[in-house]
């Protein structure tokens, strides 16, 4: 079945944080085990279902996260 | 099946496209990036000009899209007013921190304040002066250890903690005053609101706007960042208390 | 009743203080801001009454420290700005001065100097030669400084200041005194428009269909301070060759020469014709740029005079400049009032018959 909502992080700007794992109510991004250019574990979507709450990308202090919504998905808004 | 792609949120325009050089769970990175989707959802970042502080956010040109201009420690105000003055039709806003805003340039924060000039002044509080080591500020509170009181802050001989919003509010000039908590994704909403709220507000002439943002400094706090913002919530909030203090011109009580 | 004449002289009976602010409105200052202190406390109330009238922005800052950092601002935002105080004052505008150095910022700052140091007297003096000449602020900068010696210098070398400041996107102090600011005198007015402001590609305009411009002295990145204070000094050495000014009386065949600026200048001018009359053959030299200092001219009529006489309203300061252009090619004797006192052209007379006494001695 095809992701409603999908995350995108931008690797290399991630500090991580994790705030955005810690916040998110689905558990949909975990930190990754791979490191990016500093040597930091950044956090990857984990196949979970996103609900596309937003707020990962909202709380992310590095505008690391972009959130899409894929045209086959309900135009539910969640907020 | 096409699976087409829209944006639900992505990177501000306004936001330079680079790594911030903050500390992670910084305040400053979470502001720029408001003010960055501030200035693309209200369209003005083409004639938006900054004014810098000397503080962590002293870098702030390598990251907010606009026209920017460094000013000397405190003087981010007085700076601000000369741009404002000699171009009213930009959008001039002064990003300061606890040092700049709120002890050496007192002077300027109150009289810039004072005179109700059209700009945006926004106060990243987070009780310590991070660039040059998380020296005491004028905000840091009481028993709290710094550099420079190492045995944590005695009222007595340093000094109880300004709050300036509650200081601001006794002059007649201003227009907003409000004082918002980075303490959770609603606080973090509310902060951008409340700079929506004060960028219109200078667009229409309305006259001074002050945001005070209760921040999170991971590195001086020693908490992880996701303690830092519950140490906002739970202890800052309580000393400076995050409500609308001046709203279209009126003062509202608690 | 006679119709005035388009391009007819205007002339008015007016203060120096006046005089300079007028200037500047003249060549075309938009942006004023200043704080009460004496002795120029009616260059202040000019710009408070006229600035508005002409379409500009006057305010009166909470200090003088405020003042030159909006000063900062509306000159980053592209407008020909001013701002004056004096002595005490200009110390607190030294931080400012050296971020506009540092930004290459133009504008003009007028310092009607009073005794010194610390709050002093508000006598005139000419105990900021240093501070203005030498730094006053902190890092490798420098600013012109323009020292008027009548009213109507006081006018022209303000609406010269403003030019200056643009063309080479410096400050510019004009180094003047209580006793020049507070004087009046018949001068003749600038005529003609405002000199246009030339685009400024740099200035902070909002970024529209541009990248942003951003206006800064912090330089951390490794070497980049050194380029910049590099650029800075080629600038400087720009304004060394071609902004020199100074006037020289009687020089030709002088064997003492007097050396003085501003306020002394003028009073030294009389004692040298009074000294002429009494056979003494002494002559003038006035720098009208103290930065920067004109040198050459000074030190060519050191060598054909062997001996000069430095008067100045200190205790030595431009001394040491015109001890440095001699070269040790000539005697260097001084005769210094500081604290607030004005000498008297008797007084310069018998410095200089003293000098040329003792010069016989020796």
């Amino acid at each position: 079945m095809p992701a409603r909502y999908q995350i995108r992080v931008i690797r290399h700007f991630c500090k991580g944080c994790e705030l955005c794992v810690g916040i998110c109510p689905r558990k949909a991004i975990v930190l990754s085990g791979k490191v990016n250019k500093s040597g930091v574990h950044f956090p990857e979507p984990n196949g979970n279902p996103c609900s596309g709450c937003g707020q990962c990308a909202v709380i992310c202090p590095e505008a690391a996260i972009e959130i899409f919504m894929l045209s086959d998905a309900k135009k539910e808004k969640k907020q | 099946m096409k699976n087409k792609r829209q944006v639900i949120y992505a990177r501000p325009a306004s936001l330079i496209r680079r790594p911030m050089h903050y500390c992670e769970g910084c305040g400053h990175s979470l502001v720029h990036k408001l003010m960055a989707e501030v200035m693309d959802e209200l369209r003005i970042r083409q004639r938006t000009v900054g004014v810098a502080p000397v503080g962590c956010a002293v870098f702030a040109y390598y990251y907010l899209k606009c026209d920017i201009s460094e000013a000397p420690h405190g003087r981010t105000p007085a700076v601000a007013t000369g741009i404002k003055r000699t171009r009213p039709e930009s959008i001039v806003f002064s990003y300061q921190g606890d040092g700049d805003l709120a002890a050496i340039g007192m002077a300027e924060t109150i009289h810039t304040a004072n005179r109700g000039e059209n700009i945006t002044v926004i106060f990243m509080n987070n009780t310590v002066y991070g660039m040059t080591g998380g020296q005491m500020a004028p905000t840091t509170l009481p028993g709290q250890q710094t550099p420079t009181c190492p045995s944590g802050r005695e009222p007595q001989t340093m000094g109880a903690p300004i709050r300036v919003c509650e200081l601001l509010n006794t002059l007649e000039r201003p227009y907003h005053i409000e004082r918002v908590a980075l303490d959770s994704v609603q606080g973090i909403l509310r902060t951008k609101k409340a700079l929506t709220t004060a960028f219109r507000a200078q667009m229409e002439g309305k006259g001074y706007s002050f945001v005070e943002i209760l921040s999170p400094c991971p590195t001086y706090f020693r908490l992880t960042p996701r303690e830092s913002l519950l140490y906002v919530k739970n202890t800052l909030s309580r000393r400076f208390p995050p409500r609308i203090f001046r709203k279209e011109g009126v003062v509202l009580n608690a | 009743m006679q119709k005035k004449k388009k391009n007819s002289n205007e002339r008015v009976l007016i203060t120096g203080n006046e005089a300079l602010a007028e200037a500047a409105m003249r060549a075309g200052c938009r942006f004023y801001a200043g704080y009460p202190i004496t002795p120029q406390n009616e260059l202040t109330a000019y710009m408070a009454k006229n600035m508005p009238k002409r379409g500009g922005t006057f305010i009166q800052a909470e200090s003088e420290l405020a003042a030159i950092n909006m000063v900062l601002g509306a000159s980053a935002a592209g407008a020909r700005a001013m701002t004056s105080s004096s002595s005490p004052g200009i110390s607190l505008k030294q931080e400012g001065i050296s971020y506009m150095a540092g930004c290459q910022l133009p504008a003009v700052i007028a310092n009607i100097q009073r005794g010194g140091p610390g709050l002093g007297s508000i006598d005139p003096s000419q105990g900021d030669y240093f501070q203005a000449v030498k730094g006053g602020g902190h890092g490798d900068y420098r600013i012109i400084v323009l020292a008027p010696m009548s009213v109507q210098e006081m006018h022209d070398l303000t609406v010269e200041a403003f030019l200056l400041a643009d063309r080479y996107r410096v400050p510019v102090m004009i180094l003047a005194d209580g006793r020049l600011g507070q004087m009046m005198e018949p001068i003749s007015l600038h005529r003609g428009a405002p000199p246009p402001v030339t685009a400024k590609a740099w200035a902070l305009t909002g970024a529209a269909g541009r990248k942003p411009n951003c206006i800064r002295s912090l330089l951390v990145n490794e070497g980049e301070l050194e380029k910049h204070n590099y650029k800075l000094q080629k600038c400087y050495g720009a304004i060394s060759r071609r902004e020199q000014r100074h006037e020289l009386a009687l020089a030709g065949d002088c064997d003492l020469l007097v050396a003085a600026w501003g306020t002394c200048a003028r009073i030294a001018k009389g004692a040298v014709l009074k000294a002429r009359a009494r056979g003494l053959k002494a002559g003038l030299f006035r720098p009208v740029t103290l930065w920067p200092f004109p040198s050459a001219p000074l030190a060519s009529a050191l060598r054909r005079a062997r001996a000069a006489l430095v008067v100045e309203m200190n205790c030595g300061q431009m001394l040491e400049d015109v001890r440095i252009a001699s070269g040790g090619n000539a005697e260097i004797f001084f005769s210094g009032y500081p604290g607030g006192r004005v000498p008297s052209e008797t007084d310069i007379f018998k410095a200089i018959c003293r000098t040329a006494a003792e010069k016989r001695r020796r």
